[in-house]
């Protein structure tokens, strides 16, 4: 059902890791078009459940529908992930490293690719390797956002990185968004700058969801900012 | 496209055990080259031939550690995210390493034409009917056999991610039983393969002083050709295991 109003569609997901529990019994589906805001303290499942998504990772039990379907092969053209640690080939170049991928995606936008490492500050030249951190994050986002995915999965895209970074992060994010067309789940401890780009918030607590409503509705009825009731809420 | 950038890729990453691997190689030969006339012939014909019995271990290590590095530079979250049936993945690094090891192993040959030029004229038959014959089959039995071992290396890898502790130890334990299996199965089922033409060429030997005889050697290729289709059947199991079962 490809054209169902959710992309993805998660019932009773359970993961566990030898024996880690990463999570419990995850009911959740995402609407398309939407930009849904992935929060939680450490350890919550939220790279997990991004990974279990992208199909790097199999569900202990429970389903996961990514587009109607289990994740796969097919599944993957369809996903652009950016996981949280770095995922990079330090001996290519920033230009080696987009070609590489830009072969393996039909969605691949070549005109988005040749603008964003200059909107980025990065030096197509530069090897991989040699990036400080946040050009390197500023990368991997070059490359999930140089697709037009119909589902981006952006894992923590703001750890360790510095304010002006961060800014620019999330100004490609709105930027590059097609509104409608494109749903992003957007995991971060960055709440504060970045609640401004959610449509919906989805709160994961001991693997479990806790809560998931609009960002309006929330600030509506605690009457604070999504930032503040994640303070109370994990601190 | 997508297979050639993948392959292009793994060539690359694996420039460096490859060069290497060269290097030490050509040190050697030159080595033996010096010791020529000082050590006895026959020990330096005997060591010459080290490192092209070294190349298939070289070989199987690469593809073991292909993965590996994958896994542990966190690239695995790249290229299983990537939109690629298993076996093209592993397809891809195994193609490398076997080019990798051909490109080595006449690197090899040249060395040792250097340094035991009479250790390599034992295996030519410059009076026979068919010269080339012998180290031709030699040669592709040698190559054959280094596309087991990498598929062996890559399934001692893929094995060792499919359990959540001890990995090395089940690496171990699995590159032990499917080497054993691979050739304990080939002699088995060989009788499957018995219609695959048996390989036959004419060698000429000399028997006495004077006397030279032409003799037929005759190659069993269904032990051969069995051992290829289970490391067929190992290399699709790679694949799946690469789709489906490993997780990053």
């Amino acid at each position: 059902m490809p054209n169902s109003t959710y992309i993805v569609e998660i019932d009773g997901l359970h993961k566990t890791y030898f024996r880690t529990r990463a999570l419990n019994g995850v009911d959740l589906k995402l609407e398309r078009g939407l930009i849904f805001g992935l929060l939680g303290p450490n350890g919550s499942g939220k790279s997990t459940l991004l990974k279990t998504i992208a199909g790097l990772v199999r569900p202990t039990s429970g389903r996961v529908l990514v587009n109607g379907q289990t994740p796969s092969v097919a599944t993957r053209a369809m996903v652009a992930y950016l996981p949280e640690t770095d995922h990079l080939y330090s001996w290519m170049t920033v230009r080696e490293m987009l070609e590489f991928v830009s072969a393996f995606y039909a969605d691949w936008d070549a005109q988005r690719a040749a603008a964003l490492p200059a909107f980025m500050e990065l030096d197509a030249g530069q090897r991989v390797g040699d990036l400080s951190k946040g050009q390197r994050a500023r990368l991997k986002l070059v490359l999930a956002l140089s697709r037009s995915a119909p589902l981006v999965l952006l894992d923590e895209p703001l750890s360790g990185i510095d304010p002006p970074s961060r800014a620019r992060i999330i100004r490609s994010v709105v930027g590059e968004y097609r509104l409608g067309e494109q749903t992003i789940v957007f995991s971060t401890h960055q709440v504060k700058e970045a609640e401004g780009v959610f449509d919906r918030v989805v709160f994961l607590r001991e693997g479990r969801v806790a809560l998931c409503e609009t960002a309006e509705k929330l600030r509506a009825d605690h009457r604070c900012s999504v930032q503040d009731l994640w303070e109370r809420v994990y601190a | 496209m997508a297979f050639r950038r993948l392959l292009l890729k793994e060539i690359k990453g694996s420039a460096l055990p490859a060069g290497g691997f060269a290097v030490l190689a050509l040190l050697w030969y030159l080595f033996l080259a010096s010791r020529v006339g000082i050590w006895d012939t026959n020990h330096v014909n005997s060591l010459a031939f080290l490192p092209l019995l070294a190349l298939p271990v070289w070989a199987a290590g690469t593809a073991y550690y292909g993965l590996h590095a994958e896994w542990s530079t966190n690239t695995s979250q790249l290229l299983l995210a990537l939109p690629l049936r298993g076996w093209t993945t592993a397809g891809a690094k195994a193609l490398a390493v076997q080019l990798g090891f051909t490109a080595l192993s006449l690197l090899c040959i040249g060395g040792l034409a250097l340094a035991a030029p009479d250790a390599l004229r034992d295996l030519y038959d410059p009076y026979g009917p068919q010269p080339w014959a012998k180290p031709f089959w030699i040669y592709t039995g040698y190559w054959l056999f280094t596309v087991v071992a990498v598929v062996v290396g890559q399934f001692t890898f893929l094995a060792g991610r499919m359990v959540p502790r001890f990995r090395g130890p089940a690496s171990g334990v699995a590159f032990f039983v499917v080497s054993w299996l691979l050739f304990r199965l080939g002699a088995l089922l060989s009788p499957l393969f018995a219609w695959v033409p048996d390989v036959s060429f004419r060698t000429c030997g000399m028997v006495g002083e004077n006397v030279v005889q032409v003799s037929t050697s005759t190659v069993n290729t269904a032990p051969v050709a069995t051992v290829l289709f289970l490391t067929a059947g190992l290399f699709a199991l790679n694949g799946w295991f690469l789709e489906r079962e490993v997780e990053v």
